[in-house]
């Protein structure tokens, strides 16, 4: 092994251990003024020495090895954080065992690895492209026109085979028009198309979730009926729900210490025990309790709503749902739908309002306004998203009418990237899209997690946004022009998809122009 | 008694193969071409039945919807709109707004006439 600058990987790996230096100088038999050189890179070590660290520090003596295969391990690492997300896959440990066992291989990995990203960029822009792809919905719109008109003069000759005179003249030249306007369109579609012949099928996870969101209108009955069915009431407390987990299903509510919890909750439904990190927002701690007894009291439905839906066909996607519809039992439980349906329209969708009465988040609160479709008694229908500072769409329930990205970020002028800049302020905005239709969009800047000094305590923005005529529901419009006369800032939704030529906040070239 | 049907729709033939439907079915036909123009002209004359599309460059069949709805003269005002998407949510927001009768395109004539005539016989109420 090469006598490499290995001091702090020796000092952070003994801090993660919790051992003093002095400690690690007696197992080692050295003075603490030498183990101090070492850690400040101003001693190497190698051979014996070097094997009793890495003993005495419980790591492989490769791992403490090199500043180049540090950059490869920090890959590989990423590589196991990202199949860990999808639900399997190595630990980070195991990073370092391949990289100091089977080097070769590690770096084959890698270069797949960096292949298999770059194609995910041209996976997605091709992706965005097909599902939002403003020339192939104009195009749709087109054909519906034209088939629409050529269907109804058709059958209008059909039934009157001797018309004739002016009006049978006219009726042939729609019918000629008409056809040549669907070849046109025929015609552009094809020229949209050339070259793209990129099999666009793979949908991720959190895609294949979200299309099943979506296509349930994210409203889920039989959920519904099992948080009504808990009888709980209409505004279940703290206390009721910790004595209703204790009572009925012998869970405990542990307060755990933040830096021993990677996470802000974790339920262990064999073990009994629901850890939540000490500290937690009122609203953080009745959620991560709901989503508890969800998890118990909902698992047969929960199973049944998956069960029943083939397109979530990987077991990642499944996993993921099955979160997703706890989350959405949990929320059913904090703000049952007659109840939290009614103090919605009563209160004209006042966030904060009804974020005090049903004892929850912001977030909470606007994706329970999501799920507001139950027949007869419907809510405003909703789009939410959720950015990062980065300007990254983390969470994204989209409407019929107002397409989201699936990936990367959406327009700069949506109003979710101005709650940014203000913490709490909340930005309300009537967006125009370039097909004519009209949005209310609000946002607002929301920390969700309580957490410890030191720690990054992340930002979102929330976005809710519903089509412009269901905007005088929400007391957030009132004083704002609704009319079609009213102002509107002119958005679109992604650069690459816009045909805003002149917009003075475009980041990239839409694909419109290019392909011209 | 001739009943006056007011038709807002911006694609030019389809307009013109409802008229001529909807007045070989008896019906005295008007047409308007996009929203704006078919409030003015329903506020002008208050026509039996309004066939009203949906997709419209200005105000849509939804703007124009919500203010006849608003309006006390035109409350009731018997209304079929056509939509270019059977979404189901285009749907529930017409039915909220107050539609009384839905067709999605491409439509079927007969169904078109026999939809109008039952709005017209104040059974769509």
């Amino acid at each position: 092994m090469p006598s490499l600058p290995i001091g702090h990987r020796v000092r952070a790996r003994r801090k993660d251990l919790g051992i003093t230096q002095t400690a690690l100088a007696k197992t080692l038999g050295i003075s603490v003024s030498y183990v101090n050189l070492i850690e400040h890179d101003k001693r190497s070590i190698g051979g014996a020495l070097l094997n009793r660290m890495a003993e005495a520090l419980g790591i492989e003596p490769g791992t403490l090895d090199g500043a180049q295969e540090r950059r490869v391990l920090d890959e590989l690492s990423e590589i196991a954080a990202n199949a860990a997300e999808e639900g399997a896959g190595p630990g980070p440990e195991s990073a370092r065992d391949l990289l100091a066992r089977h080097e070769p291989w590690a770096r084959v990995l890698l270069s797949l690895h960096r292949a298999s990203v770059r194609d995910q960029g041209t996976i997605s822009a091709l992706s965005n492209r097909f599902n939002q792809d403003p020339v192939l919905d104009a195009s749709v719109s087109d054909m519906l026109a034209s088939s629409t008109a050529i269907r109804s003069v058709a059958d209008i000759l059909g039934d009157a085979p001797d018309m004739e005179g002016e009006q049978r003249a006219r009726f042939d030249a729609i019918l000629q028009e008409e056809a040549a306007r669907l070849s046109d369109v025929a015609q552009t579609l094809a020229r949209a198309f050339e070259g793209g012949q990129a099999d666009v099928s793979g949908l991720s996870a959190p895609e294949e979730v979200d299309d099943f969101l979506y296509r349930r209108s994210n409203h889920f009955p039989a959920l519904e009926a099992v948080a009504e069915g808990l009888l709980l009431g209409d505004l279940p407390d703290t206390a009721a729900l910790a004595d209703y987990l204790e009572t009925r299903h012998g869970v405990v509510l542990r307060h755990v210490p933040l830096d021993a919890m990677p996470r802000a909750s974790a339920f262990d439904g064999q073990g009994r025990t629901l850890d939540v990190v000490q500290g937690a927002a009122p609203a953080t701690l009745r959620f991560e309790m709901a989503r508890a007894i969800a998890v118990i009291e909902g698992a047969d439905a929960i199973r049944a709503e998956i069960a029943d839906t083939p397109e979530l066909a990987s077991e990642a996607a499944r996993e993921r749902a099955t979160r997703a519809l706890a989350a959405y039992a949990a929320a059913a439980i904090l703000m049952p739908y007659a109840p939290f349906h009614e103090a919605a329209e009563t209160m004209r969708y006042d966030i904060d309002a009804l974020a005090v009465r049903f004892g929850t988040s912001a977030e909470q609160l606007c994706h329970r306004f999501t799920t507001l479709r139950r027949s007869g008694a419907e809510g405003v229908p909703f789009a939410m998203l959720r950015a990062n500072a980065a300007g990254y769409l983390t969470k994204r329930f989209p409407l019929p009418r107002l397409p989201m990205p699936r990936h990367g970020g959406a327009c700069p002028l949506w109003a979710v990237y101005s709650a940014m800049q203000t913490l709490d302020l909340r930005v309300a905005r009537i967006a125009e899209f370039p097909n004519g239709g009209r949005f209310f969009m609000l946002a607002r800047a929301t920390r969700p997690m309580a957490s410890a000094h030191g720690q990054t305590r992340p930002t979102y923005a929330l976005m809710l946004a519903c089509e412009i005529v269901h905007a005088d529901r929400l007391v957030y419009s009132d004083g704002l022009d609704l009319s079609a006369a009213g102002r509107a800032d002119p958005v679109g939704s992604t650069c690459l998809l816009c045909p805003r030529t002149a917009c003075t906040h475009r980041q990239e070239a839409s694909i419109r122009t290019k392909a011209r | 008694m001739t009943k006056h049907v007011l038709i807002a729709e911006d694609e030019r033939n389809i307009a013109e193969s409802l008229r001529f439907l909807l007045t070989r079915a008896g019906h005295e036909v008007s047409l308007a071409t996009d929203g704006t123009l078919a409030l003015a002209m329903v506020r002008r004359r208050r026509p039996d039945a309004l066939v009203l599309d949906l997709m419209m460059p200005g105000l849509s069949g939804f703007d124009v919807l919500k203010e006849l709805r608003a309006d006390a003269e035109t409350r009731t005002l018997p209304i079929l709109m056509l939509t270019a998407k059977g979404q189901a949510t285009d749907r529930q927001t017409a039915e909220d707004l107050g539609v009384d009768a839905f067709v999605t395109k491409p439509f079927a004539n007969d169904e078109v006439i026999a939809t109008v005539s039952r709005l017209l016989d104040g059974a769509g109420r």
